[in-house]
């Protein structure tokens, strides 16, 4: 390739760059903009760009007592809701995850294509038509307005999904290794543990990523599960800004930042493993 | 759909009634045990106070453990329908007034007169009977009001309406084709009305076309009544404003919610909006903007077969016990503290609230007298109230006031004429009617 | 190791994720199922084995808008989701400061809850009060202000972009990761055998994405029906239900009509349709689905 191309074709890359990240992230800077506005410039015509009065008022609402949130959320605990339904159901999403991903991708057994099929496809039928029901069954079984019902819904919601991650990711392995680990003596459930998983790190990353932001940032279900004040997560916090009446685009744009950071943190995090599991496995393997 | 009784709470239940039925009678027993109450939605500065006021309830009643809690408004009725479908209700539910008879007819709520036993004659003390009417339901209470919202009003920016050579706000339809058009500067139209599919939306509609003698619902005969003469007129209103170009452009009027086209008016975008009667909720409006806000104009003369109402009004937050409550004396509690002066009170003038107030005394306090005077004169001279109805309020409101919503989007687009669009949404709510109603 | 006890194995590792889906998932739909065909009246049911609600159905004069829409929003949802995403996912597939950062925060549509996004899109889409609104009009896009929300002819389209934004990300996530997978090798061969990017693209990363590329496909597919909260808080089904999804519809249908059969005879509509499209898409694509399941 000429110099010339090689200069065009790094030209366009920055142009896509740029257009990718305006759509995806003006709408979130947005936002988070309008966390330093007051509510008196939110509400002014022209929509002003820049906060013309920066303040952390939004950031303090959040937490001052008298205040709307203050009074009804404590964040604190929200956040720390959130992070046990979502943390717990992301372990057992992966761990039940990888163990049936290992089978769809490894084992051979009837109907093994078909049940993996069924299992993608039962995610289809979710949102309004499975609230009623949904609600109605976590009632018989006891677990609604807990943090358990969420942490084992979640799961069973996430589950589907991350098999079928972890099984893709698990077929770009080669089998031989694990032939080789064989034959050297290794159980199947030991060449599973010791060689096949670690070089799966990039699908099991990428599985719990997915679902930890997925348990995070879920709302349905959540707000019809969850009665109590002390049982509320972030999201349903966050939602009680944004009703018809109100213009509080401050207050959302404030939450959302802090409730968008732990996220962020935890992709930061498994970025580094991403790469290095990237790095150290399927490719040098 | 199968309803499953709970069987953990159901004995829970049934062992709380067993054992207060064996202790004996003591007289005046304060109420006590646990009671959950649920709200939803309202104005910022409404969902702040409550639960403060809730603290001094908590401080009145030491023995009852208050379990608050504030729900996202546009979830009202998946959510209260949920907790019907497995017996988990709140023992108090704050909703709309408009919910009642659907609540009260799949029995989710129960009447009050059973249970507020010597209560309620406080309550007839203290409200307006006016809003207090707005609780009843075949002739008994099902709920507690504490405000009401009424519709139509208008709000008028009184620069503009003097630089056109006007003294005082349009009182008549063709007044209102006038000034709107007189008001209309190039970048600024002389009125917006608010016509997205939020319900809100569609309730102002309603308070416009029930002045002119429309009706959407005719209960005795089981019939929908969009596709009448009266509610064709109310939206041709809508058309002609169109249609002079007094208004932004009907694409954009259909993506404009109330809480829009309040902004617009604040920011003097239009000279004139079409709202409910929290015309001053704090909309982020300049001091500096001369404004005032009037009923609806009315019609020049009433085509509907229907009475002409004056307003309609909807209590959106009373209070309604649950049918399965297993506390009603709890309940029963919480409803009489809601109803006291330092509680109504609440609700008398401050633009932050910004509801008409329930209680008889926020009539006489002085800042309701300053931030709305004309309200206080007419409440005064007995005629605020008069001519007033409910929202309409019926079983199947929703798919009816659902279909309006689609008729007057119709209309504002351009897309259909009045009377197509109400005579198709006539047919499809009728059908949806009947399917609900069997 | 005998394929015997591998296939005991293999059901025992599979089951805690079989049993999940049975009873949080299948559990409900059957229930919806039972739904559709029970006749209701004023919410309470009244007898099973009835077609009441899909004559109902069928007779709503909305009932072909829903289905138009639907069809725009999960193809459109579907198609730009994947084609952006692949996009995407070239780009951030190759080593650079720029898409280091870019990887982590492309997530970031996806922490905020649904209810937030479509309030904010809302505000941010106004023709006269939202930032894009006012900046079209401002750079002299368009003389009047544009009503992407308002105008029929423009909601849809507008509700997709918004849908793809948010579901997206991810996409382009796992693609990145099955790009990046390419075995360095391959390329350097193709390269030294005189293959442009592009053909290096064409020949040897797609064929080996394939399979990922049919499962998100997929993915997002599924993803986008099962979506409701976005449209319904943006429009509520209009302008003059122009915006009426599937979704959407059985929300309104069951949640503020209380007409619950309907509904459910909708969800039942919805998942045959979507069973339907799954499975001759699977179909179409069983070579690359088979040959990389095989391996």
């Amino acid at each position: 390739m000429s110099r010339g191309n090689h200069l065009l074709f790094w030209t366009m890359m920055s142009v896509i760059g740029a257009v990718i990240a305006i759509y995806v992230l003006f709408p979130i800077f947005w936002l988070m903009l309008a966390g330093f506005k007051s509510a008196d410039e939110l509400a002014r015509l022209p929509v002003s760009f820049w906060p013309s009065e920066p303040t952390l008022q939004a950031y303090t609402d959040l937490f001052a007592p008298g205040t709307q949130s203050a009074q009804l959320l404590d964040w604190p605990r929200l956040i720390s809701n959130s992070f046990i339904v979502a943390v717990s159901s992301t372990v057992i999403v992966v761990f039940f995850g990888a163990i049936a991903g290992y089978a769809f991708s490894r084992l051979s057994f009837p109907g093994r294509d078909l049940i993996l099929g069924g299992l993608l496809v039962s995610r289809m039928f979710q949102g309004a038509a499975l609230l009623l029901p949904t609600f109605r069954l976590m009632n018989a079984l006891g677990l609604e307005d807990s943090l358990l019902g969420l942490i084992i819904l979640y799961s069973a919601f996430g589950l589907p999904f991350a098999t079928w991650i972890i099984a893709s990711g698990l077929r770009e392995i080669p089998v031989e290794l694990e032939e080789a680990a064989m034959i050297d003596g290794a159980s199947r459930l030991q060449s599973m543990v010791i060689v096949v998983l670690p070089l799966a790190t990039p699908a099991l990353i990428t599985a719990a990523m997915w679902h930890f932001v997925g348990a995070w940032s879920e709302f349905a279900f959540a707000s019809i599960l969850i009665e109590s004040s002390r049982n509320t997560t972030v999201t349903i916090g966050l939602a009680s800004f944004v009703d018809y009446f109100t213009l509080e685009f401050n207050r959302v744009g404030a939450a959302a930042t802090i409730i968008a950071l732990p996220v962020l943190v935890v992709f930061f995090f498994g970025q580094r493993y991403f790469t290095r599991g990237l790095l150290q496995g399927a490719v040098k393997g | 759909m199968l309803i499953r009784p709970n069987r953990r709470k159901f004995i829970a239940g049934s062992a709380a009634l067993a054992a207060s039925a064996a202790l004996p009678m003591r007289p005046a027993l304060a109420a006590s045990g646990p009671l959950s109450v649920w709200k939803f939605g309202g104005t910022p500065r409404e969902v702040e106070m409550w639960p403060v006021q809730d603290q001094a309830f908590q401080a009145q009643h030491p023995n009852i453990q208050l379990d608050y809690t504030y729900y996202f408004g546009q979830i009202r009725r998946q959510r209260i329908l949920a907790g019907f479908q497995t017996r988990r209700l709140a023992d108090v539910v704050i909703a709309f007034g408009q919910d009642i008879p659907e609540f009260a007819g799949f029995e989710i709520i129960r009447p009050l007169d059973d249970i507020a036993g010597d209560k309620m004659a406080g309550w007839r003390e203290r409200i307006v009977p006016e809003v207090m009417e707005s609780g009843m339901h075949e002739g008994q209470l099902y709920g507690l009001p504490t405000y009401v919202d009424m519709a139509a009003f208008i709000a008028v920016d009184m620069d503009a309406l003097n630089e056109a050579g006007f003294d005082r706000p349009p009182a008549t339809w063709s007044e209102l084709r006038e000034y709107a058009a007189a008001l209309t500067r190039p970048d600024r139209p002389g009125i917006a009305f608010p016509a997205t599919t939020a319900p809100v939306d569609i309730n102002i509609f309603e308070g416009i076309a029930y002045a002119n003698g429309a009706r959407i619902f005719d209960e005795p005969n089981n019939r929908v009544t969009l596709s009448e003469r009266g509610m064709i007129d109310a939206l041709q209103l809508y058309a002609d404003l169109i249609a002079d170009g007094s208004t932004p452009s009907g694409s954009s009027m259909t993506e404009t919610n109330f809480r829009d086209t309040a902004q617009l008016f604040a920011q003097g975008r239009v000279a004139m909006w079409v709202g409910l009667s929290w015309l001053n909720t704090p909309w982020g409006a300049p001091e500096s903007l001369n404004w005032t806000g009037a009923p609806f104009p009315r019609p020049d003369e009433v085509t509907g077969a229907q009475p002409p109402v004056a307003a309609l009004m909807d209590p959106t937050a009373i209070l309604m016990v649950s049918a399965r409550t297993q506390n009603p004396e709890a309940a029963i509690a919480y409803l009489d503290f809601w109803s006291q002066e330092e509680q109504l009170g609440l609700w008398g003038g401050t633009p932050e609230f910004s509801r008409i107030p329930a209680g008889r005394n926020a009539w006489t306090s002085p800042e309701l007298a300053e931030i709305w005077p004309e309200w206080v004169e007419a409440y005064n001279a007995g005629t605020l109230f008069a001519g007033a109805e409910p929202m309409p309020r019926f079983i199947g409101v929703s798919a009816v006031e659902t279909a309006l919503g689609n008729a007057i989007q119709q209309v504002v687009l351009g897309r259909q004429s009045a009377e197509e669009a109400l005579q198709e949404a006539n047919e499809a709510a009728q059908q949806q009617i009947d399917i609900l109603r069997g | 190791m005998s394929p015997r006890s591998d296939r005991t194995l293999a059901y025992w590792m599979i089951l805690p994720v079989v049993a999940a889906v049975l009873t949080f998932i299948v559990g409900p739909t059957y229930d919806v199922f039972t739904m559709g065909f029970t006749r209701f009246r004023m919410g309470m049911p009244l007898e099973f084995g009835s077609l009441a609600n899909f004559r109902a159905l069928f007779a709503d004069p909305v009932f072909w808008t829903v289905m138009r829409n639907t069809a725009i929003w999960i193809l459109g949802g579907t198609i730009g989701c994947v084609l952006l995403g692949l996009l995407i996912a070239t780009y951030l597939a190759v080593d650079s400061r720029q898409t280091m950062v870019l990887r982590a925060l492309i997530l970031l549509p996806w922490i905020l809850p649904d209810v937030v996004t479509a309030m904010a899109w809302r505000w941010m889409l106004h023709g006269q009060v939202g930032i894009i609104g006012q900046t079209a009009t401002s750079i002299g896009l368009s003389e009047r202000p544009i009503s992407f929300l308002g105008d029929p002819d423009l909601v849809m389209w507008s509700l997709v972009v918004v849908v793809v934004w948010r579901k997206m990300p991810l996409v382009a996530l796992i693609l990145c990761a099955a790009i990046r997978s390419v075995p360095q090798e391959h390329l350097e061969a193709a390269r030294i055998d005189g293959a442009n990017a592009w053909q290096r693209f064409r020949f040897v990363i797609l064929p080996h994405i394939a399979f990922s590329l049919t499962a998100v496909t997929v993915i997002s597919m599924i993803w986008i029906t099962a979506e409701f909260a976005l449209p319904w808080i943006m429009t509520g089904g209009g302008p003059a239900n122009s915006s009426h999804i599937m979704a959407t519809y059985i929300y309104q249908q069951s949640f503020q009509f209380f007409n619950w059969g309907v509904g459910a005879a909708m969800s039942v509509v919805n998942l045959v349709v979507l069973v339907a499209i799954v499975t001759l898409y699977l179909y179409i694509m069983r070579r690359s689905w088979r040959s990389e399941a095989d391996r």
